[in-house]
């Protein structure tokens, strides 16, 4: 009789445990959400940009005759580039930056930036003309006093707009021998690696394929 | 009968308490869509910074070297440069700089977790490339440009606003299906059928919408 009333309190218990178990946890930290009224879908329009915005293409820079190499290429832009201490990441005063391809040399202000001055750009004529054309490439070199020696290769230059690269120099330290120029490649732009691989595509190495939308 | 009443009731709590486990995880729930409005716009982000090829090219193999916390401003700042050509046209740059901050504010939303490091997003193309040093001025201004608007849900649902090369020179269609943008297909859209920001998106992503954050 006794063994019989425990089992029936067994059973309730386990019932009530059951159907708890198969209620939704309340999770910690999780507020129940608000109430949300969809928002308005935002009338965009398009307006006529004035030159000077910064969003418009910049006219086409004709160098003087004060910047060495004005009659040896064709298409020009402008450059501004900022020199900081990659240590401190500060910029660098008197900083000079010089451009290998045409040997114009300029130094930085106080806040670590040269001024704005017209760089040639330079396509990469082992490139076929389509390809070339998405940038040029040019070589800069950064000096300081106490710092390392900076080349910085492949600094892509865009048509019709300011290119603002930055150059990190290092400190020389005590402990530091042999000191030799500290160079940095600029990376290809994906987008020129990715039309290149293209262009020389043949059919039978259709890769992910024409159609693949991970491409 | 009795007997296996017991057993039974057992078996109904254990599949109880596996419900809870596996189906009511945190971590299942952690995956649920928000909503714009409801989730501010992110202060800041955290970027798996990998190592690079020996060319310098952030390597997507490489080993995660540190996770770097950032300002989300300064993160999507220094990746529309490396994802879109700079000297695009204006409004395939706002195309770009929409789909760069929607698709790392997902992810700040979903983070993940490899090698034991919980992250965002990282420098490579697995997510965006991202490059410390390479903001410029135009891809700044268009980015400024749309700071204020998100493209979402009709239901206002954040979502991953994803992205590939596509073919220079064509519109792209073919990644309607997949909904994801062609990067060279907005630039064509823009420079040959002086289509404006909205209208790019709205070819490569089906009932969408614009919206100003409040």
């Amino acid at each position: 009789m006794k063994k019989k009333g425990a089992r029936k309190i067994w059973l309730s218990v386990l019932c009530i445990a059951a159907s708890l178990t198969s209620l939704p946890l309340p999770l910690q930290g999780q507020a129940e959400p608000k109430e949300h009224r969809p928002l308005p879908e935002y009338k965009y329009e398009t307006f006529h940009r004035q030159s000077n915005d910064p969003l418009s293409m910049q006219p086409d820079v004709k160098p003087g005759s004060d910047i060495p190499g004005y009659n040896k290429w064709d298409k020009w832009a402008l450059m501004q580039v900022k020199v900081i201490d990659s240590t401190t990441r500060k910029p660098l005063e008197n900083a000079e930056v010089v451009i290998a391809e045409t040997g114009y040399r300029t130094k930085t202000d106080k806040h670590g930036f040269t001024q704005a001055f017209p760089a040639p750009i330079i396509r990469d004529p082992r490139f076929t003309e389509t390809l070339a054309r998405l940038h040029g490439q040019l070589t800069l070199l950064a000096y300081k006093n106490g710092y390392r020696d900076t080349i910085c290769y492949n600094v892509r230059m865009n048509e019709g707009m300011t290119t603002t690269p930055e150059i990190w120099m290092f400190e020389i330290a005590p402990e530091h021998h042999r000191i030799e120029p500290y160079v940095y490649h600029y990376p290809t732009h994906h987008l020129f690696s990715v039309n290149l691989a293209e262009e020389f595509r043949s059919k039978s190495q259709p890769g992910a394929g024409p159609e693949s939308p991970d491409r | 009968m009795r007997r296996y009443t017991f057993h039974l009731i057992c078996a109904l709590l254990l599949l109880g308490l596996a419900v809870q486990i596996f189906l009511a995880s945190p971590e299942a729930r952690a995956q649920t869509e928000q909503k714009i409005g409801q989730t501010p716009i992110p202060a800041n982000i955290l970027v798996a910074i990998r190592e690079s090829k020996p060319g310098g090219d952030p390597n997507p193999r490489g080993q995660i070297l540190y996770v770097q916390s950032m300002p989300f401003k300064t993160y999507i700042r220094n990746v529309l440069p490396n994802e879109w050509l700079p000297n695009w046209e204006a409004e395939s740059l706002k195309a770009g700089a929409m789909a760069v901050k929607m698709f790392a504010w997902y992810h700040v939303l979903n983070p993940v977790t490899i090698d034991n490091q919980r992250f965002a997003v990282d420098n490579t193309t697995n997510f965006q490339i991202y490059r410390e040093g390479t903001s410029m001025p135009r891809t700044d201004a268009a980015l400024d440009e749309t700071m204020q608007l998100a493209f979402v849900k009709k239901d206002d649902t954040i979502f991953e606003l994803n992205y590939r090369a596509g073919y220079p020179n064509s519109p792209n269609f073919q990644y309607r299906n997949a909904q994801k943008m062609a990067q060279h297909g907005s630039q064509y859209l823009a420079h040959r059928q002086n289509k404006n920001m909205l209208q790019i998106l709205q070819v490569y992503y089906e009932g969408r919408k614009l919206v100003k954050i409040p």
